[in-house]
């Protein structure tokens, strides 16, 4: 494959993350180029999670940097993040239960959605309409994803089945058209119909012109959907390039299966 | 050093009301309001106790007297006090313990006002005075008089802590009570009862707030119903200062405390009196801006 | 398409019909009140207005925002007293004199125009709220409940302590222990058919005035809980990792209601400083708090409708029924006293029965009674009624877990 020359829409630089003593994430050096899916792979525990969180600002880093879009946004707090353009979903699912599937989306669209508190109180006819224009936007987000979703739009969110609420959480990342989509472990819990059917639509979000970062655990989605893998273990990367590649990397198959083979 | 040394004795005071509400938050991160009237209520307890146990008319108490009835009245009232404090948090905080966290701090508000205004009605709305129960004896530290029931506060007051804190390191029960603190669910999966290690953090809180209502007693003289209001927001500052859930903390957060507010107190003109509530809470308003863990306490990052 | 907007668009338009006929119908009877009611009844009324005020904004704070704020009374005492100091003749100003339609200077005293204080002792409470909320909300949202209580403890002692003659040796600010008189009414009101003259022997145009200023609040909050900020604040509740990841600035968000409820309640302090014509510290302490806060609980957390209907309960009993009860109680114990001896010991004890005095200890019986038995409240609102009853919600997800079993069976 052909790669162009592209500058990172995402950079970490010498990225670490130490609990206590334990180090989390060490060292790590790895980008996301513009368009591509990149996943996040590695054994339990590998620091994979504690990547995104530190991307989307639960924790500020230890030390090293972020790069979004060349510019530093470590540190950053999530709604910072997420306004300069990167929307993630969590490996357990967070929706807001007691709201309704359509107010889930919407509060997806806030770093979007315009308004003061003087508009929210007095509701001058704009700020009507941009709430209309939010609406309609929540409603042909979910519309794309599932027109199942959108007939279920005055649904406690609660309420769905667990295969729509994670449909749900993607539509809440997917409205405000980030720049940087970030899912962790998306198909976690789904049978191996509904993740390859999960997966699926990842790709068709892809084709819309997004870049993905992904972690995941199965490596048989990983292989099918990624541009590139980077292999954490240990919070270091180990092994990092095209599905073919890693596959055939010793380091990685010694993380998998030496690690498999000590446990069984 | 005068002031130093009313400071100690009143930050003593103060130390053994925060340990109560210090212990509560670290291990369901709930702001007891009600402590400060269980305080109030262990004093009230004490004062028919002492009436009984020494002559009112005489300020010479002979020394054996004096122990029997100081002995008993603390044991009164930190068994009953522990007793109530069991009973508050299986009525009003158990129940609630799934629900939001706006929950049970309302009914903490409500379970407070009850009980203080109970007292108002036993005791009515004048402070209750109380015999005094030891003779006093006047020392001198550095050219400073002290009194010996100042000593006696300090030092019951050290004695409590250490207790306290070889209860809580040593034990298993300590040992299950900051299990519980860490993690509830993984403390409930390791096979402790949950339910009972809150209540014994219940009893135990409690009854050191009851005891430590008898030596505020024979120091002060006097209690009115809402003196344990007042002080529980002292003392809730001074577990803040020390950093929340630490127990060490709040006995180094309680003796600040009370040197502040006795050398505030200690100012001219009167506007020491004056002035002490709202510098002590100007104090909690600045160590939550710059030092929001405390001064023992380490910053955590919430949990994922 | 327009109507499939209705799950945010005007709650009005959402009501249906019989709903919207109802509250017309009440909005009609409140306006109607004063032409059926004594002078003392209109009094308590007005009385309630302003309790209701109050409630509905410490329920943008309690309610929406989900935060605890135990010192409420402290920012009714700072609009109250923003209007004593700024429309009393208590600051008399020798050197100067000044006059024009928005504000009169001189040694009759400051005199700031009515229209001018309704933002203004809005603004100073809400300024002191972000003072205060800021620092606090930063952290954990519980430790504002301990910090708000201590700033409900510390204002009425502030003012206490800057008298005339204070220990700081500053001027007197606040006149101390002597409350500030002869605070300005607003300008009277000459519109076609109505003339309004506010004195304080004729309660009726304060009880149009306050019951005006209760319906445009209700509208505002009606319009800020549909919003884009409603919807954070319920966002923050459910869970404040993912309303951060959607973009949402807790602390800012949280800050807003804190402020916003702070404004209420000093505009509040407005209303009830220039209807009694008279400010003092102790009518601010942590008693009156606490009421609010039972006003807010009973009716129902988050509920518009609940927070009026536990606010005009609240007021009504804490201004009258109490004292009735008290009297009722009193003189059946007279009754059984002079009767044998087991029914006199029940009289004896009648009598003696302090109910005017529990006053805490029933607002105190309320909220525990209501956070355990309905926690949300009389006249709950929707989603507070799903969040409060973790129960029912269990058995959804059971309900959930069973049906996803079934349908993976079937693959």
């Amino acid at each position: 494959m052909a790669e162009p020359v592209q500058p990172p829409m995402l950079e970490t630089r010498d990225l670490s993350r130490r609990f206590g003593g334990l180090t989390a994430v060490g060292g790590l050096n790895f980008e996301v180029r513009l368009g591509e899916i990149l996943s996040l792979i590695g054994p339990n525990g590998a620091g994979k999670t504690t990547v995104f969180n530190l991307i989307s600002g639960i924790y500020p880093p230890t030390s090293g940097e972020i790069l979004f879009q060349g510019q530093s946004i470590g540190g950053l707090k999530p709604d910072r993040v997420r306004r300069r353009g990167i929307s993630r979903t969590f490996q357990t699912l967070r929706l807001f239960d007691n709201m309704s599937v359509l107010e889930n989306v919407l509060v997806g669209y806030h770093s979007r959605l315009r308004s003061n508190l003087i508009g929210d109180m007095i509701k001058p006819p704009w700020v009507t309409r941009a709430e209309h224009e939010a609406v309609e936007r929540a409603r042909s987000t979910l519309e794309a994803l599932s027109p199942r979703l959108l007939s279920r739009q005055e649904f406690r969110a609660g309420d769905l089945a667990y295969a729509d609420r994670r449909l749900l959480e993607l539509a809440r990342a997917l409205v405000s058209e980030p720049s940087l989509l970030m899912l962790d472990e998306p198909t976690a819990g789904m049978n191996p119909t509904e993740a390859a059917e999960f997966m699926q639509r990842i790709n068709r979000i892809h084709a819309d012109g997004y870049t993905i970062l992904l972690i995941e655990h199965n490596l048989g989605v990983v292989m099918g959907v990624s541009h590139r893998i980077v292999v954490l273990d240990y919070g270091e990367k180990i092994a990092e390039g095209t599905p073919e590649e890693v596959r055939q990397d010793e380091r990685v198959i010694e993380a998998y299966l030496g690690r498999k083979a000590t446990a069984t | 050093m005068d002031v130093i040394i009313a400071g100690l004795v009143l930050g003593a005071l103060y130390a053994i009301v925060a340990l109560g509400y210090t212990m509560v938050y670290g291990i369901i991160e709930l702001i007891n309001f009600a402590h400060g009237d269980v305080f109030t209520f262990g004093a009230f307890v004490a004062i028919p106790i002492l009436n009984r146990l020494v002559n009112q008319n005489d300020f010479n108490v002979p020394v054996g007297q004096s122990i029997f009835a100081v002995t008993v009245s603390v044991l009164a009232a930190a068994a009953l006090c522990g007793i109530l404090g069991v009973v508050i948090e299986r009525i009003a905080y158990r129940p609630l313990r799934n629900a939001p966290r706006l929950a049970p701090l309302i009914t903490a508000i409500g379970v407070s006002l009850i009980l203080e205004n109970a007292l108002f009605q036993w005791q009515g709305g004048l402070p209750v005075f109380t015999p005094v129960a030891i003779s006093r004896s006047t020392y001198t530290i550095l050219g400073s008089p002290i009194t010996n029931v100042q000593i006696l506060v300090i030092v019951v007051a050290i004695l409590m802590m250490v207790a306290l804190d070889l209860f809580i390191n040593r034990t298993n029960l300590g040992k299950a009570m900051r299990a519980v603190a860490q993690d509830r669910e993984a403390a409930s999966m390791m096979g402790i009862n949950v339910d009972r290690i809150i209540a014994v953090t219940f009893l135990v809180g409690s009854a050191l707030a009851g005891a430590g209502a008898v030596f505020y007693l024979l120091y002060e003289g006097s209690v009115g119903y809402n003196s344990g209001f007042t002080l529980g927001l002292f003392a809730f500052t001074a577990a803040v200062l020390g950093g929340i859930g630490n127990i060490r903390g709040a006995m180094l957060g309680g003796i600040v405390i009370g040197l502040i507010s006795s050398w505030i107190e200690s100012l001219g003109n009167g506007s020491g009196t004056e002035w002490y509530e709202p510098v002590i809470f100007a104090t909690l308003v600045l160590i939550l801006v710059f030092r929001p863990a405390g001064l023992l306490g380490t910053n955590t990052t919430e949990k994922v | 398409m327009a109507a499939r907007w209705h799950a945010l668009t005007d709650a009005y338009h959402d009501t249906p019909l019989l709903r919207r006929f109802a509250v017309l119908l009440v909005v009609v009877l409140a306006f109607l009140f004063p032409v059926f009611m004594g002078s003392v009844g209109v009094d308590d009324a007005t009385f309630a207005e302003v309790y209701v005020l109050l409630a509905l904004g410490l329920n943008i704070v309690v309610g929406f925002a989900g935060l605890l704020d135990l010192g409420y009374a402290a920012f009714f005492a700072i609009g109250a007293y923003t209007a004593a100091l700024l429309a009393s003749s208590h600051f008399a100003v020798n050197r100067t004199s000044f006059h024009s339609l928005l504000l009169t200077v001189g040694p009759g005293g400051i005199h700031v125009n009515f229209f001018v204080l309704i933002p203004l002792s809005a603004l100073v409470a809400a300024f002191f709220g972000i003072l205060f909320g800021a620092p606090t909300l930063r952290l954990r949202g519980d430790y504002l409940a301990i910090v708000t209580l201590g700033f409900g403890e510390i204002v009425p002692k502030v003012v206490e302590n800057l008298g005339d003659g204070n220990s700081l040796g500053l001027p007197n600010i606040t006149n101390g222990v002597n409350s500030i008189t002869g605070v300005d009414s607003p300008p009277n009101i000459d519109l076609g058919p109505i003339h309004w003259t506010f004195q304080t022997n004729d309660p009726r145009p304060w009880y149009y005035l306050g019951l005006i200023i209760v319906i445009i609040s209700v509208i505002i909050i009606y319009r800020l809980r549909d919003s884009r900020l409603g919807r954070s604040w319920v966002a923050i509740r459910e869970d404040e990792i993912a309303a951060a990841h959607a973009g949402i600035n807790i602390t800012g968000t949280r800050l807003t209601a804190f402020a916003l409820g702070a404004a209420f309640s000093g505009f509040g302090g407005l209303l009830e400083a220039s209807r009694l014509a008279n400010v003092s510290y102790d009518q601010f302490l942590f008693t009156v708090s606490v009421t609010i806060l039972t006003m807010v609980i009973l009716g129902g957390i988050g509920s518009i409708p609940g927070v009026i209907v536990g606010g005009i309960v609240i007021a009504y009993m804490t201004q009258t029924w109490l004292t009735t009860v008290a009297s009722w109680v009193h003189s059946l114990g007279d009754g059984l006293h002079k009767g044998p001896e087991p029914v006199s010991t029940i009289g004896a004890w009648l009598q003696s029965l302090p109910v005017t005095s529990a006053k805490p200890m029933i607002f105190g019986i309320i909220l525990v009674g209501i956070m355990l038995l309905r926690p949300a409240g009389l006249w709950p609102e929707q989603r507070r009624a799903r969040e409060l009853h973790p129960d029912t919600e269990k058995t959804l997800e059971e309900e959930q877990a069973e049906l996803y079993t079934v349908r993976t069976g079937e693959i």
